[in-house]
């Protein structure tokens, strides 16, 4: 079976700005059609890793190439990628028609065809009739709509976006983030998309990509990555998540990790190999309240609550146990009580649903995982289970 | 005259220790500190005024500011002689309120006027470049944030268009302090300044004295105008995607603070009253000499003088009827449009290099370009004379041309640096990602992007050549005639109203051409 060249391949990429490495060593296939959401906190060079797919900038080192065709030295004006900012950054002196008719003509495009292609461009983002407008006459909505138009006028195979929502009202991108989706399902473009906002990257992307400090920490899919994070950083930036420390014991032909004066089993597993002491990463979403006794295999914690937040479909629990901080999310019903401070619970989950984490000092590169054999197992273990070293485990305690 | 085996430095040590020429220097420094504080002082809220102006009003207030340009300063100078004479209008005003004065030639209040008179439109529009890219938006926004109109102003406003400030500070007091046809015809002996003393030195043939003198006030200059630069923060290096580079030191200092407190008090209505105020006084003062200008070519007898006795159109009859105004015309608007091209391409690629380069780049890169301004205009005049000779190009358009594009590069540097620094370079890269290449992005957004900078050096750079008289007067040789030239001619002959006719026939030519490009060109904020 051959295999289409991925739309774009990173292969080793680096980029230093004087002392800073911005980008470090990072390796990533975007598979034709595919929509990529790249997160991470500010400064972890999603923002590089976009402009140097663009060519605003040249890699140190490293490949990367766009549908089998090296790009290096390739201008931005010859790669043929669509490319949207945050603040638009349309042409102030130029009518909504001619922005978007620019590529077109750079493209050395007939009068004729350009105004047609303009004028279908303009209906897809629901902006029909508006070209002979100024900037300035649109509001941010409409002015981003314009750009993403002027980006995708042209059928690039990928348009990248950088924070394309990220200066316009919530209602509004809520919107956008919905004609996006369509957009993407209706052409064939892979779409590169970077956001600091989690929920974003999870409800856009079909690929989410999650970086820190220059490095991929994880790639795949929303599912994936949020349920089966690698390290405590991806389960903690992607959402609210305990991760607990505990020793590794080999009991009744399974793993477990132990941890607390009481032993509690934090996690429960085929794994064979494995450091003395692990990081367990457990969502507030995974705890029950009030476990049942009769249920058989479940971990029990007791906890004191400290805080009850108060969140319309859910309740959002802040409390201590034995194992430190603890964090649990429990449906609401209508009239349910709500927990005071002080308060004492106990919470219980099934120990194999529990993930284990790496401890996240270090910057590490993350290999994309095999579709086809994370499609196989129903619950993925550990995928690096062959690490022993783990600094800086003492911060979990 | 020194011997030839003396050290060179001795020349140096005998001019800085001479209190005569001690004296001379700070009193030329003075005037320049003075002249660029005043037009600093005048020319910010005038260039205000500007910017809160609509469309079409503010090209009539830039029409108006550029105006005098047109005219040469030896005539402009000519009709403030008139004004602050014995019998002009100003002694006589002061006369009916019981002041006695002789006249304000030959004293300094006479010779700042003049100077401001003359500087004040590169201040303003150095100014203006600067100011008509900020969002007024953001004063609103600090208004939300507790700030009155006043402290926003200082907080925010202000600290935006230092660069601005800078630059007209930077091109006014280098222009004043190399000044020679104001000094020399408005304040005489009693006013002399080092640069007529360098003058006076070439009328000696005191070559080694005139050079030191002419080093000493290049070096002066050179570090005012490197303290002025450090002081707004130019030593920073470009930042990668900015929108705009402002100053941010001292926008927290305790001197903003303390200015921002005390603007805060002021009355919301003094502003705008005080900003009108000052564009009103500055085209006043820039205009003025025009006006008179168009009065005495109406004199009917053949003295340079206010008509008193009725009006006659008998000197443009005589001015028409002669071929060589007319040659002289046309040989200026060529030096002036073929000059004003190459100083703006190299003025452009200064500004580009030292706008996208590192500190000690930048900084070479800014005095290479500053330097043919704080050279006095006779120094350079002899310098490129001598240079002209050896290579047989007396009398040359080539040579005469290329001499007044060098003195127009500070000026296109000057505006082009202010219109870069206010590009966002983001949209370039766009631009790329369209598929532009770099000329298509130069003549689709770039340029028309810069085109207000574009314009004016150009504008600038050409009417620097129009008026330009002192080098040419060295370069042209016997058969160059230039109109500046001619005018001069004119004013050591019979100072006969035809110069003061030739004056305002060039600027109602302007204007006309102004009037005509406003209707023909197509409006770009038409709304559909």
């Amino acid at each position: 079976m051959t295999v289409a060249p991925p739309a774009v391949r990173l292969r080793a990429v680096r980029k230093r700005f004087g002392q800073v490495s911005a980008v470090g060593d990072v390796t990533l296939d975007v598979a034709d059609g595919e929509f990529l959401t790249l997160v991470g906190p500010s400064g972890a060079g999603k923002s590089t890793l976009l402009s140097l797919i663009a060519g605003f900038i040249e890699a140190d080192a490293g490949e990367v190439s766009m549908g089998g065709q090296d790009l290096r030295h390739v201008p931005p004006n010859r790669r043929n990628v669509g490319v949207v900012f945050q603040d638009h950054l349309l042409f102030p002196h130029m009518t909504i028609a001619q922005n978007v008719g620019f590529p077109l003509e750079m493209r050395r495009i007939s009068r004729k065809a350009v105004r047609t292609r303009v004028a279908d461009a303009l209906e897809m983002v629901e902006l029909d009739g508006l070209g002979n407008r100024q900037v300035v006459e649109l509001s941010g909505g409409e002015r981003q709509r314009v750009a993403l138009a002027r980006a995708l006028v042209y059928s690039p195979p990928v348009l990248l976006l950088d924070e394309p929502l990220g200066a316009l009202d919530l209602e509004l991108r809520d919107a956008m983030q919905e004609e996006l989706r369509e957009l993407h399902a209706r052409l064939e473009t892979t779409f590169i998309y970077v956001t600091h906002d989690q929920n974003e990257a999870l409800s856009l992307g079909s690929t989410v990509a999650v970086m820190r400090d220059g490095c991929l920490q994880q790639v795949g899919s929303p599912r994936e990555v949020y349920d089966t994070p690698t390290s405590a950083f991806v389960a903690q930036f992607l959402g609210a998540c305990n991760i607990w420390a505990g020793t590794t014991q080999w009991a009744n032909a399974c793993m477990q990790v132990l941890a607390g004066a009481d032993e509690t089993v934090l996690y429960r597993g085929p794994d064979t190999d494995l450091a003395p002491e692990v990081l367990v990463a457990i969502r507030p979403e995974w705890l029950r309240l009030d476990p049942a006794d009769s249920e058989r295999g479940l971990s029990k914690l007791d906890i004191r609550v400290s805080r009850a937040q108060f969140r319309g479909s859910e309740l959002f629990i802040a409390a201590a146990s034995s194992l430190g901080k603890t964090l649990v999310r429990i449906p609401r019903s209508r009239g349910g009580q709500q927990p005071a401070p002080g308060q004492r619970l106990v919470v219980g989950w099934r120990p194999e649903e529990a993930v284990l984490v790496q401890s996240d000092s270090s910057c590490r590169r993350a290999e994309r995982r095999d579709a086809a054999w994370s499609a196989a197992t129903s619950r993925p273990s550990h995928p690096m289970p062959g690490s022993t070293a783990i600094p800086n485990i003492g911060q979990y305690r | 005259m020194h011997s030839l085996g003396s050290p060179p430095w001795s020349s140096y040590a005998t001019q800085l220790a001479t209190p005569a020429t001690r004296d001379i220097m700070l009193r030329t420094l003075e005037t320049a500190a003075t002249v660029t504080t005043i037009t600093l002082l005048l020319g910010y809220p005038a260039a205000y005024a500007i910017t809160r102006m609509r469309r079409g009003h503010r090209n009539v207030a830039i029409a108006l500011l550029v105006l005098p340009y047109l005219t040469s300063l030896l005539v402009r100078t000519y009709v403030w002689m008139a004004i602050l004479g014995y019998n002009g209008p100003i002694v006589w005003l002061l006369r009916r309120i019981g002041v006695e004065h002789e006249s304000l030639i030959g004293t300094s209040v006479g010779v700042l006027v003049v100077l401001v008179h003359v500087y004040l439109p590169l201040m303003i529009l150095g100014l203006y470049l600067s100011m008509r890219t900020i969002d007024l938006r953001q004063m609103d926004a600090a208004a939300s944030l507790g700030a009155s109109r006043g402290e926003a102003f200082i907080r925010v406003f202000l600290p935006q268009t230092a660069v601005g400030a800078a630059t007209g500070c930077a091109l006014v007091f280098l222009g004043t302090a190399g000044a020679f046809v104001t000094p020399a015809l408005i304040g005489g002996p009693s006013q002399y300044t080092i640069v007529m003393l360098i003058f006076d030195q070439l009328g000696v043939l005191d070559w080694r004295a005139a050079s030191t003198l002419a080093v000493i006030l290049l070096v002066g200059a050179a570090l005012i105008l490197a303290a002025g630069a450090w002081l707004v923060g130019a030593r920073r290096g470009p930042k990668r995607d900015r929108r705009r580079v402002p100053p941010r030191q001292s926008s927290s200092s305790l001197i903003m603070r303390t200015l921002g407190r005390i603007a805060s008090w002021v009355p919301s209505v003094l502003p705008r009253l005080a900003t009108r105020m000052s564009l009103a006084i500055a085209i006043l003062l820039v205009d003025v000499p025009l006006l008179l200008l168009f009065a005495v070519s109406f004199q009917p007898l053949p003295i340079l003088a206010l008509p008193t006795r009725g009006l006659s159109l008998q000197w443009y009859a005589h001015v028409l009827a002669n071929y060589e105004w007319l040659a002289a015309g046309t040989r200026s608007i060529e030096l002036g449009v073929v000059s004003a091209a190459i100083a703006l391409s190299i003025g452009y690629i200064a500004a580009w290099l030292a706008y996208g380069s590192n500190i000690l780049g930048r900084s070479v890169v800014t005095f290479a370009s500053f330097a043919p301004l704080a050279i006095p205009a006779i120094v350079l005049a002899t310098g490129l004379y001598a240079v002209c000779v050896s290579l047989g190009l007396i009398g040359q358009f080539v040579a005469i041309a290329a001499a007044h594009a060098l003195l127009g590069l500070p000026f296109t540097f000057a505006y082009l640096a202010v219109g870069l620094a206010s590009y966002d370079k983001r949209l370039s890269l766009i631009a790329a990602s369209l598929g532009a290449t770099g000329f298509q992005r130069f003549r689709r957004v770039k340029g028309p992007m810069l085109r207000p900078a574009l314009i004016t050096a150009f504008g600038v750079a050409f009417l620097i050549s129009f008026e330009e008289f002192v080098v040419t007067n060295f370069l042209a040789g016997t058969g160059f005639q230039t109109l500046p030239l001619r005018m001069w001619a004119g004013t050591q002959q019979d100072l006969s109203p035809e110069l003061a006719v030739v004056g305002s026939m060039i600027v109602a030519g302007l204007l006309l051409f102004c009037a005509l490009a406003a209707v023909l060109m197509p409006r770009h904020n038409a709304v559909a």
